[in-house]
């Protein structure tokens, strides 16, 4: 059966008829491992000389081969594993960060203070993590936050990061004392909506919190780092 | 300027030249092997062949399929006038390169 197929195979690939009568008639003296190294090392030769001959059929046949195999991976790799539903994202601290503005003015910016796990028994590779903040009272976009790579190479099982701060670039700007600012009568509440992906699964909705009318620690400001797209500008207070 | 013939056709015109009216896929390849001292896959004795006959060196006859081939026929080459003069030339210039080469000088291997 086997010998059957592989004569097929080399005739396929443009071998003769005596070819591949001379290799039935010395494999019947040596042993199987000669007549399979002689089919190995024909694969070769005869798929070069058709290359040769028939570049751009081979050129073409590589290409869509090489698709297939992509759009396979692809899916296998979003089909296996747990969804992104799985990593378990904590809200760890939240609040408002004083930052200087011009003019001698004080930006408070909404941040949170989030960490991701992997509660699965696989390791996960290629976290994301969007963070969208919006006003509370009518619900539009202060800024996203898209931090990609989180966890560096990969979270392993049971494992998880260290607290990632992601904050808004916009809130509200006003003159002041910080904690003067968060009782202003035109002070809006803010709240975030978190997003997770890993490897090349959907992103997934984890969840909104609301972000307390506080002020959050400066040493959590200080590793602030990512900057985001703009979005609403600041309120002025 | 007459083109020099590649290793593995020279090889392979010379084992077909030597063999005579014997000269098959088979019997080359054998040929060809023990006078390298290493194997040499049949497809490649093929591909040698079947270019060497594309270029007119060689021509081939298709003898009687006998059962332990499987029902396939025997394909024997052999070296057409155009043949001979390449290997003529191909040694031709061997020579001349290998005398031109101090360390090979006197050499009679």
């Amino acid at each position: 059966m086997m010998r059957a197929l592989s004569e097929w195979w080399l005739s396929r690939l443009g071998a003769s008829d005596a070819l591949i009568g001379d290799l039935c008639e010395v494999a019947a003296r040596r042993p199987a491992s000669w007549y399979w190294q002689q089919v190995a090392s024909g694969t070769v030769v005869l798929t070069m000389r058709a290359i040769r001959r028939e570049p751009w059929t081979w050129i073409r046949t590589a290409a869509v081969l090489a698709g297939v195999v992509l759009v396979g991976a692809s899916l296998l790799s979003r089909s296996s594993g747990p969804g992104a539903e799985a990593l378990d994202v904590r809200v760890e601290a939240s609040g408002w960060l004083p930052m200087p503005a011009p003019d001698g003015r004080v930006r408070m910016i909404p941040a949170v203070v989030v960490r991701v796990g992997n509660p699965t028994a696989r390791r996960l590779a290629g976290v994301q993590l969007n963070v969208v903040f919006r006003r509370a009272n009518d619900g539009l976009e202060w800024d996203s936050v898209w931090r990609p790579r989180i966890g560096g190479r990969g979270l392993a099982p049971g494992g998880g990061t260290e607290t990632v701060l992601v904050a808004s670039q916009h809130g509200h700007v006003g003159s002041g004392a910080p904690l003067t600012l968060l009782e202003h009568p035109a002070f809006v509440d803010a709240r975030v909506e978190l997003f997770a992906r890993y490897g090349a699964r959907e992103w997934a909705r984890l969840g909104t919190f609301d972000i307390p009318r506080t002020l959050a620690r400066p040493m959590a400001a200080a590793r602030s780092g990512h900057r985001p797209m703009r979005r609403l500008p600041s309120t002025v207070l | 300027m007459k083109a020099v013939l590649p290793t593995l056709d020279l090889l392979v015109l010379l084992a077909v030249l030597q063999l005579g009216d014997e000269a098959y896929g088979v019997s080359v390849a054998e040929a060809v092997t023990d006078a390298r001292g290493a194997d040499v896959s049949m497809a490649s004795v093929y591909v040698a062949l079947e270019r060497l006959e594309e270029r007119g060196l060689v021509r081939s006859t298709l003898g009687e399929p006998t059962p332990e081939r499987g029902g396939r026929a025997k394909r024997y080459f052999t070296v057409t006038p155009a043949g001979l003069r390449a290997v003529d030339a191909t040694r031709a210039v061997l020579t001349r390169m290998w005398a031109a080469v101090p360390a090979f000088k006197g050499d009679a291997r």
